[in-house]
């Protein structure tokens, strides 16, 4: 049971943990920053003669004492340590609510710390503004001097406006001096403005206080300026808008390669070994246990396997991505790319760092999605990850390759160079449109998140490691499923006959659930010069991978697209096939088939990214949004083209 | 009661120097005023959410626990996987 006596607190040292509130009694409150030696000078002025109680209106436990002086029991309060009294965090709320519930009279001990004192005077200033009687306790003034840091105390008090003491309490040195100032700030209570609101400062208050701090800094000797480091010298370069943009382009064009040259013999390798050795390994396992040819191991070795074979070719791709991702990250380049790119990116409501995703989108658009992780706000995310599909992903160019050889032989380069500019336009007007629907997904400029760049380092590689392995664990498992479900799906479709008196799995195409869908759904094509059901079990297979699209249209020709020649029968075909659909104008039809493969959904593996990244919602919507958008612009290019 | 400032605010140009990508280091230096007076207030600023370390940012998580700015992220991977 704590007892006044003469304006002070007594209580006997025997007592059991005192309830909540009692530390409305101390009369003393130490308060400062965490680490300022708040609790050694608390040691020093009360010894052991401490108690726990309550902080107010917190289950925090902090420490009460009693310090003797000039015969008087004085009851000190050891605050938790904070940087601010704005109520973010519990350590700040109980000093806020302390200094406002304490008693008329009470005198607030600011530890000042002399090796970071602009931090000091920040919390300072909130207690000075409190109206409670202050006193400055200088500490670290021997660490401060070895670093070559010089203070003057009464320069310090003068300042401040209150009065400040140097101590020591290590070595007891300035407890009396302190003891000194404390009884007459004790003995002639100070009437109390107003107490401290427990309530979050605004950006004004923080403006008002920082400056104050300031004319304190600029009162005191000035300090040995900061020499520019390395860090300093290279963002000099790196931040440049002549030189950043270039380097940032040559950085993005190396992730970029990464996901497509220096992958894409991986995938392959992984793809061939899958459908090689491996599926006749299964192959003559099944033809052991009795279960060979059929149905059966139709569906494991072209489904199962399948699906496992891409899941698994994505394995490297993501590997290689990850990694090339953590070591920017890691080294502190990604922060200065998402600087350079940011300006750029705002323009379609998104922030710097929303380029990287869309970026690596042109190599594959899985690992992209997975890239959308980069951004801080859920908004980002969702609208990064819904314009990633719009990047002309590598497994596009098949496609493209294809058709412009087909009919602009003598300018597929610039076709295929065309597509990729309409992505990056895509994206700018899916962005833009985006922006419209759901707003800003970067916030304003004034309130726009701040980056603030650490310096360049190496790589915590181990850790980076780590992450890598966790990563690739969660797409085998998460989006893996999804691709092997939808994977075995197709196969069921190419597999089930309808028509035809074929047995299951050794049905032609065209007269497979899949044919006759195709079949079905070719007239919706036929706004944009393509009513053939070889176009759309071509087009329906590209949702499987794009890269399919050109198997099944050489598969549902009943062309080996792997002998020779069958490229150019293929190409025959579908000019013979584009120039009766398109009503004579084959070409546009072509363009508008490339359109629509560039615009329309990427593949399954990304429809399951999609929904690990985006939710089952806003997948659906994504994929719905893709398909009505290429419909829209394949007619158009068809309808305006032939008009041309 | 501190005074209110009776000039421009450094909190300010701090914040709009870091946004144009400064480091602390050449943002400080350009306002001079002292680097631990600029990572006070960028520390300041932090708190109230009007910035964000890269470090602390999403980023590719390459850090061994995921930062709580990754917690809503629905392609985080959650560290009870």
């Amino acid at each position: 049971m704590f007892h006044r006596d003469r304006g002070v607190v007594t209580y006997p040292s025997c007592d059991p943990v005192p309830a909540p509130g009692e530390l409305g009694a101390a009369s003393v409150l130490l308060i400062g920053n965490p680490n300022v030696g708040k609790s050694t000078l608390f040691n020093a002025l009360t010894g052991a003669r401490q108690r726990a109680v309550n902080a107010p209106g917190t289950t925090l436990e902090i420490a009460v004492g009693t310090w003797h002086l000039d015969g008087a029991k004085v009851g000190v309060a050891d605050l938790p340590g904070a940087f601010s009294l704005d109520s973010r965090s519990l350590e700040e709320r109980a000093v806020a609510e302390a200094l406002a519930e304490a008693e008329h009279g009470t005198v607030a001990l600011v530890v000042l710390d002399a090796t970071a004192l602009p931090r000091s005077l920040y919390l300072l200033a909130q207690v000075i503004d409190s109206g409670r009687p202050v006193i400055g306790v200088l500490t670290m003034m021997d660490i401060a001097r070895s670093r070559g840091l010089s203070l003057d105390v009464d320069e310090l008090a003068a300042a401040t406006g209150i009065s400040v003491i140097a101590v020591d309490p290590r070595r007891r040195l300035g407890l009396d001096a302190l003891a000194t100032t404390l009884a007459a700030a004790l003995a002639a209570p100070v009437a109390v403005p107003h107490a401290v609101p427990a309530a979050v400062a605004g950006e004004a208050d923080v403006e008002r206080w920082f400056s104050w701090v300031e004319s304190v800094t600029d009162a005191m000797p000035p300090q040995t300026p900061r020499r520019m480091t390395a860090t300093d010298r290279i963002d000099r370069v790196m931040l440049h808008p002549w030189v950043g943009v270039p380097v940032f382009l040559l950085v993005m064009w190396g992730l970029f390669e990464l996901s497509t040259t220096v992958a894409g013999p991986l995938i392959s390798a992984i793809a061939s070994f899958a459908e090689g050795p491996v599926a006749d390994s299964v192959s003559s396992g099944l033809g052991y246990l009795g279960a060979g040819g059929g149905w059966f191991e139709g569906l494991m070795i072209d489904g199962v396997l399948t699906g496992l074979g891409v899941v698994l070719s994505f394995v490297p791709l993501l590997a290689l991505v990850f990694l090339a991702l953590g070591v920017l990250d890691g080294s502190g380049y990604l922060a200065r790319a998402a600087v350079v790119a940011d300006r750029a990116m705002r323009v379609i409501g998104l922030d710097g760092r929303a380029v990287l995703p869309l970026m690596i989108g042109f190599g594959c658009n899985v690992p992209a999605l997975e890239a959308t992780r980069v951004l801080p706000r859920a908004r980002q995310r969702l609208v990064a990850g819904l314009l990633v599909p719009y990047t002309s992903c590598a497994a596009r160019l098949p496609v493209y390759l294809l058709l412009a050889a087909a009919f602009f032989p003598q300018q597929a380069g610039t076709v295929i160079f065309g597509l990729y500019l309409a992505s990056v336009f895509l994206v700018a007007i899916g962005g833009l449109a985006f922006r419209r629907i759901l707003g800003d997904a970067a916030p304003a400029d004034r309130e726009s998140l701040i980056l603030v760049l650490p310096p360049y380092q190496r790589p915590d590689m181990r850790t980076l490691g780590h992450s890598i392995v966790a990563r690739l664990r969660g797409f085998v498992s998460e989006a893996g499923k999804v691709i092997i479900i939808a994977l075995v799906a197709m196969w069921a479709l190419a597999a089930i006959p309808v028509r035809g008196g074929h047995d299951p799995a050794e049905v032609p195409i065209v007269d497979s659930a899949l044919g006759v869908g195709a079949e079905a759904i070719a007239p919706v094509l036929a706004p944009m010069g393509l009513d053939d059901w070889h176009i759309a079990a071509a087009l329906a297979s590209g949702l499987v991978a794009k890269e399919v699209a050109v198997g099944a249209l050489a598969s549902s020709y009943a062309v080996d697209e792997n002998d020779d020649g069958a490229g150019a029968e293929l190409s025959d075909r579908l000019r013979d096939t584009l120039a009766e659909t398109s009503g004579g104008h084959p070409r546009v039809a072509a363009l508008a088939f490339m359109v629509f493969a560039l615009a329309y959904v990427p593949c399954l593996a990304t429809v399951g990214q999609m929904r690990r990244s985006l939710g089952r919602r806003w997948t659906t919507i994504g994929v719905g949004v893709q398909l009505i958008v290429a419909w829209v612009l394949g007619t158009l290019v068809f309808q305006v083209g032939r008009l041309l | 009661m501190t005074a209110a400032p009776t000039r421009d605010s450094s909190f300010a140009s701090l914040l709009a120097a870091v946004r144009r990508g400064q480091t602390v280091g050449a943002a400080a230096r350009e306002l001079a005023i002292s680097v631990d007076l600029a990572d006070a207030m960028l520390d300041e600023a932090k708190r109230l959410g009007l910035a964000v370390s890269a470090r602390e940012a999403c980023g590719t998580c390459s850090a061994p626990v995921t930062p709580a700015s990754c917690l809503g992220c629905p392609a985080a991977t959650r560290t009870d996987e």
